[in-house]
């Protein structure tokens, strides 16, 4: 898209851009950090991520005040209206995200036996890996603005919901069977609804950038 | 840091280091100046000539002191009386040609008085010079009356006697009896102008009428007029009956007599008739001084004139000057405006259009004098001549609008004028914005319509200001209006009491004319001189007073649309 | 009772209708049908001498709706809008090729009266010009000249024009009071009330608040509002979030050619051309 007239609004607009987009790495980050602490029960790191979380929760604050003044002093309009309202709904849905780390590295405090014996185990790490997956295609889609790739990744939300029944089942049959450790099981609950969340989250991503490109909005919609 | 101890050198800068010719050119204030004088200068020339017309004008009707001179020359002895009314020093050489004793004088000028002696007709000249060395002897005499007499100027003398059909009165009080006797004659002479200038002028102009009348019928071919002439004899009976009354009136006026003592002793009679007032200057106080000096001022302007306009006062030139210029305002106002308009508003602008303006523009630079041949030659003669054919064919070969008359003058002035009209309603026209006129189209008006209710009344200040600059150049115009109407001495008023009141086919009088007429025709120059100041200084006033008119009436319009304008 | 959404403690109910977005309208003016359309341009071109100022422009007015038309200076929104009350037949060189239909009637036509036109077409132009009169005789000149109304009716009339342009609670003391007396936006909302004062179907609105104030401004927004329920309105402007704030329609004129014409809330959200996106977030065309 070429240039605006005003160069400081250009400049403005991508301030808010890379602010958006170094949350985004940020985000991705912690959620790998949250997990491995989660898995390898390594408390520093849930710590380190927990600490992280309050300076997202400062980038945040800070985009949305950014995004605040734009919209006061330069009404934009047409595609920069989209584009501020895309960065708007992302920051939240990044933000989201970061919270959702949060709260997995929270439960691997409580939760230091993690056992890869389980049979919940498998279905687990591949949640992670697909929800993982999502995140960063996401984060890819907004800075391409990849409309074909975005709605791929809105398609695989379905399968991630899928696996996390597949998880929460095997999980709860574990706790029917062996009432011992039912505050851990429940934990791994938690663990796969935030995963769960993300991969919504980065659904919300990927359909915010195709309203930025088409204008649409496909919200809540069956394609 | 470094800036702030930088920053008093740097103002330095700017400061000059040198003080020479050369900066003060660069300064420019030697232009301010050089401007300056040339706005002084002109204020300095307008308000030296306003002032001398002024004085010179107005001085002429104090009543100044009369002062009797012995003085004794080559010639003799000599005893004369008079208002003294110039001072001057001539060189020696100009006192030789003039006397051939130059050895009384001392140094190299001698000093000279004008002495307006008046007394024509009795002692001449009425006017003359005296040197002051030759002055043995110069009183005040306290009982010198000043008469002003209806012909020969003013008479200096002291009274010697009343007489009432030829014998003495030997009043106890003379001079209470004079002032009497002369309102008496004052009260006569009105009723017989009254008689002269009403009745007798009406019958008259109705005698005038019906021979016209009579005319007419006999150019068609109608000869019974026994109607006309019942009427004509009834006017002929009351025109014996005014005669009579003007005849008694005139035998009474000759009843009285006054003999008075000139300077030089002798004794002479003046009929009490021509006496118009008396008053003794040497005698009166500066408030009865002033008194006598508004009512001349007023005479001046409120009477005829007399004695080939060098005595009494202007009022049928002041009158026709006035009328003649309004005229002239209010057949050149529709002329300029309806042009302008057309010019401005309908026409398409373009090369042929741009050309007339510049013609218009060249027409205002055209000499006067060619206007007042083209009116003589067109309006009057070819014009004119045609009306008379067409309509006035009784009073032929007299001419009724085939001759010069105020009518001619008073287009003749529009045609000079009306280029300055047009370029300034032009003007107007062209401040009026756009916009009002796209504002009144858009709610329907026809272009008629914004002209009149939106355009005309927005213009009206400019127009104006055209009429103003048409005055002030018509009031002062001169040359053409010899040649298309105004005479040195014109027997009636263009307006009177006759149907239709106002007569356009009268000659007129004029300040300026008569101005032009005092200066270079009158006979007695010296008693001209201070009327030609007067009466131009009265003609400034005249023009001053039209145009102050016109330009508040301006300035009220311009207030109520300055908001609306660009 | 039932139909009263205040309930009895008096706070609101939020109901989640249509109504709640009502006030947008997003269908596009083609779409509407040929009963809306006020004004109807066809293949409209209009040149002054060899300067062509409009090219084949073709739109539909809708009835009793605000259609804004913007675009840069000279592009020939002003001339287009001037088009539909033939303020153009005052310039000499113009030469005018398409139809414009009011209300099915094409003005062009031989028997259109033009006053009659503008009479039904009413203008107000970017500088606000009250005529050098008194307030009420600004708003009655329009009536006293088509309309020989008795005394009574007329200052009725002139009640109403006021009333209508929102000036009446300002003015109705100092009728009699020059016009000129008066600030920028009265001024201007006089202008507005002397034009409806004849009862016009169409309001022509030319810049009419380029030379105001920003209250004012606002005011003579406010105005076009209520003004629409009744009349249909198009409105020239540079001002594009003014053109977004009062609109339902916008039309984007770039060079002498519609680019884009189309439901306000499409044109400021997602405009179909590059053109129209260009000029709208202000980058180089």
């Amino acid at each position: 898209m070429s240039k605006h007239i005003s160069g400081e609004y250009d400049k403005e607009l991508q301030i808010l851009q890379t602010t958006l987009t170094t949350l985004g790495g940020v985000a991705e980050q912690q959620l790998e950090n949250a997990m491995r602490a989660f898995l390898t029960n390594d408390s520093k790191l849930a710590a380190q991520v927990k600490a992280t979380e309050l300076q997202i929760n400062r980038y945040a604050i800070e985009l949305d005040r950014e995004v605040t003044s734009v919209i006061a002093r330069r009404q934009p309009a047409a595609a920069d209206l989209r584009l501020i309202v895309s960065i708007l709904k992302n920051g939240t849905d990044i933000e989201r995200v970061g919270d959702e780390a949060e709260r997995i590295a929270k439960m691997s405090d409580r939760l230091s036996l993690y056992d890869s014996s389980r049979p919940y185990h498998g279905p687990l790490t591949e949640l992670y890996g697909r929800v993982s997956n999502a995140l960063r295609t996401s984060l890819d889609v907004y800075a391409r603005l990849d409309v074909e790739t975005a709605l791929q990744t809105i398609a695989g939300d379905r399968e991630v919901d899928a696996l996390y029944d597949v998880v929460v089942k095997k999980v709860t049959d574990e706790m029917t069977s062996n009432q011992s450790r039912l505050t851990s099981e429940l934990s791994i609950i938690w663990v796969a609804r935030s995963l769960e969340r993300i991969s919504d989250h980065a659904k919300n991503i990927c359909e915010t950038v195709v309203y930025l490109v088409h204008g649409q909005n496909i919200m809540h919609n069956v394609l | 840091m470094e800036t702030s101890e930088k920053l008093p050198q740097d103002i330095g800068a700017f400061h000059r280091h040198r003080v020479g010719i050369g900066s003060w050119f660069k300064s420019g204030d030697p232009w301010i100046w050089l401007t300056a004088t040339a706005v002084g200068a002109c204020i300095v020339a307008v308000l030296g000539l306003l002032g001398l017309i002024a004085f010179k004008g107005l001085a002429h009707f104090w009543p100044a002191d009369v002062v009797t001179i012995d003085y004794e020359s080559e010639f003799g002895q000599f005893r004369v009386a008079g208002e003294i009314v110039q001072r001057e020093f001539i060189g020696r050489d100009q006192y030789m040609e003039a006397s051939s004793s130059a050895s009384q004088i001392e140094g190299d000028q001698a000093e000279r008085w004008m002495l307006k002696s008046g007394n024509r007709k009795i002692d001449a000249p009425d006017f003359r010079w005296v040197y002051r060395h030759e002055i043995v002897q110069q009183v005040k005499d306290r009982d010198m009356i000043v008469f002003e007499r209806s012909e020969w100027g003013n008479a200096y003398g002291t009274l010697v006697d009343i007489k009432e059909q030829g014998r003495s009165v030997a009043p106890d009080n003379p001079w209470g009896e004079l002032q009497d006797r002369i309102e008496r004659v004052s009260d006569l002479r009105d009723q017989s102008r009254r008689i002269q200038k009403g009745s007798i002028n009406r019958i008259n102009y109705r005698l005038e009428k019906l021979r016209l009348e009579k005319r007419n019928r006999e150019l068609k071919g109608i000869v019974d007029h026994s109607d006309l002439e019942n009427e004509r004899e009834q006017l002929n009976a009351e025109y014996g009956v005014e005669e009579r009354r003007l005849r008694e009136i005139t035998n009474q006026l000759d009843r009285d007599e006054i003999e008075i003592q000139i300077a030089d002793g002798r004794v002479s009679t003046i009929p009490m008739r021509n006496v118009i007032r008396a008053w003794q200057p040497n005698e009166m106080s500066l408030w009865s001084k002033l008194g006598h000096y508004f009512s001349s001022i007023w005479i001046f302007l409120s009477q005829e004139s007399r004695e080939a306009n060098t005595e009494g006062g202007v009022f049928p030139a002041l009158f026709g000057t006035v009328l003649m210029v309004l005229l002239m305002s209010v057949l050149v106002t529709p002329f300029g405006v309806i042009a302008a308009l057309y010019l401005r508003e309908y026409a398409k602008q373009g090369p042929f259009v741009q050309l007339i303006r510049i013609a218009v523009n060249n027409l205002a630079g055209v000499p006067s004098i060619v206007y007042g041949v083209f009116g003589l030659g067109f309006f009057v003669y070819l014009v004119g001549g045609s009306i008379d054919d067409l309509f006035f064919k009784a009073a032929q070969p007299a001419p009724t609008f085939g001759t010069p008359g105020l009518m001619w003058a008073s287009l003749t002035l529009a045609l000079l004028t009306v280029p300055v009209v047009i370029v300034s309603t032009e003007e107007g026209l062209t401040r009026i914005p756009s916009e009002l006129r796209e504002g009144s189209l858009a709610l329907g008006a026809t272009k008629a319509e914004t002209m009149f209710k939106i355009i005309l009344p927005m213009a009206s200040p400019s127009i104006l200001t055209g009429i103003i600059l048409a005055i002030a150049r018509a009031a002062g115009e001169v040359a053409p209006l010899m040649l298309v109407g105004v005479v040195k001495l014109a027997p009636t008023l263009p307006i009177d009491g006759n149907f239709p009141f106002l007569h356009l086919d009268r000659k007129f009088m004029h300040l300026g004319f008569h101005i032009y007429d005092l200066g270079f025709q009158s006979p007695n120059v010296d008693a001209a001189r201070p009327l030609v100041f007067a009466t131009a200084f009265l003609l400034v006033l005249i023009i001053v007073a039209l145009n102050l008119t016109a330009i508040t009436l301006r300035n009220r319009l311009e207030a109520r649309y300055r908001g609306a304008m660009l | 009772m039932e139909e009263n959404n205040t309930s009895t403690d008096g706070s609101t109910r939020v109901r989640l209708d249509s109504t709640l977005v009502g006030s947008t309208v997003s269908v596009s003016p083609d779409q509407l049908p040929e009963s809306e359309t006020c004004l109807n341009v066809q293949d409209l071109s209009l040149s002054y001498g060899d300067k062509i100022a409009l090219q084949n422009i073709s739109m539909r007015i809708p009835r009793k709706r605000v259609t804004a038309l913007i675009g840069p200076s000279g592009c020939g929104k002003s001339t287009l809008i001037r088009c539909f009350n033939r303020m153009n037949d005052l310039i000499d060189s113009v030469r005018i090729e398409g139809r414009i239909e009011l209300n099915g009637l094409e003005i062009h036509d031989k028997e259109v009266d033009v006053s009659q036109l503008r009479r039904r077409v009413g203008m107000v132009f970017q500088r606000p010009n009250p005529f050098p009169k008194t307030i009420y005789e600004n708003v009655a000149y329009g009536l006293r000249l088509s309309e020989k109304l008795p005394k009574s009716e007329l200052d009725d009339r002139v009640e109403w024009g006021l009333k209508s342009a929102a000036l009446w609670d300002e003015v109705q003391d100092r009728l009699t009071d020059s016009a000129l007396g008066l600030s920028g936006g009265q001024q201007q909302r006089l202008v507005i009330a002397r034009a409806v004062a004849v009862k016009p179907s169409v309001l022509l609105l030319d810049e009419p608040a380029s030379a105001l104030d920003p209250i004012s401004t606002l005011k003579i927004e406010e105005l076009i509002a209520q003004l629409k329920a009744d009349y249909t309105i198009v409105i020239v402007t540079h001002n594009m979030q003014q053109a977004a704030r009062v609109s339902d329609y916008t039309g984007f004129l770039y060079l002498g050619e519609m680019i884009e014409f189309d439901s306000t809330v499409t044109i400021f959200t997602n405009p179909q051309e590059q053109k129209t996106e260009d000029y709208i977030t202000g980058r180089y065309g």
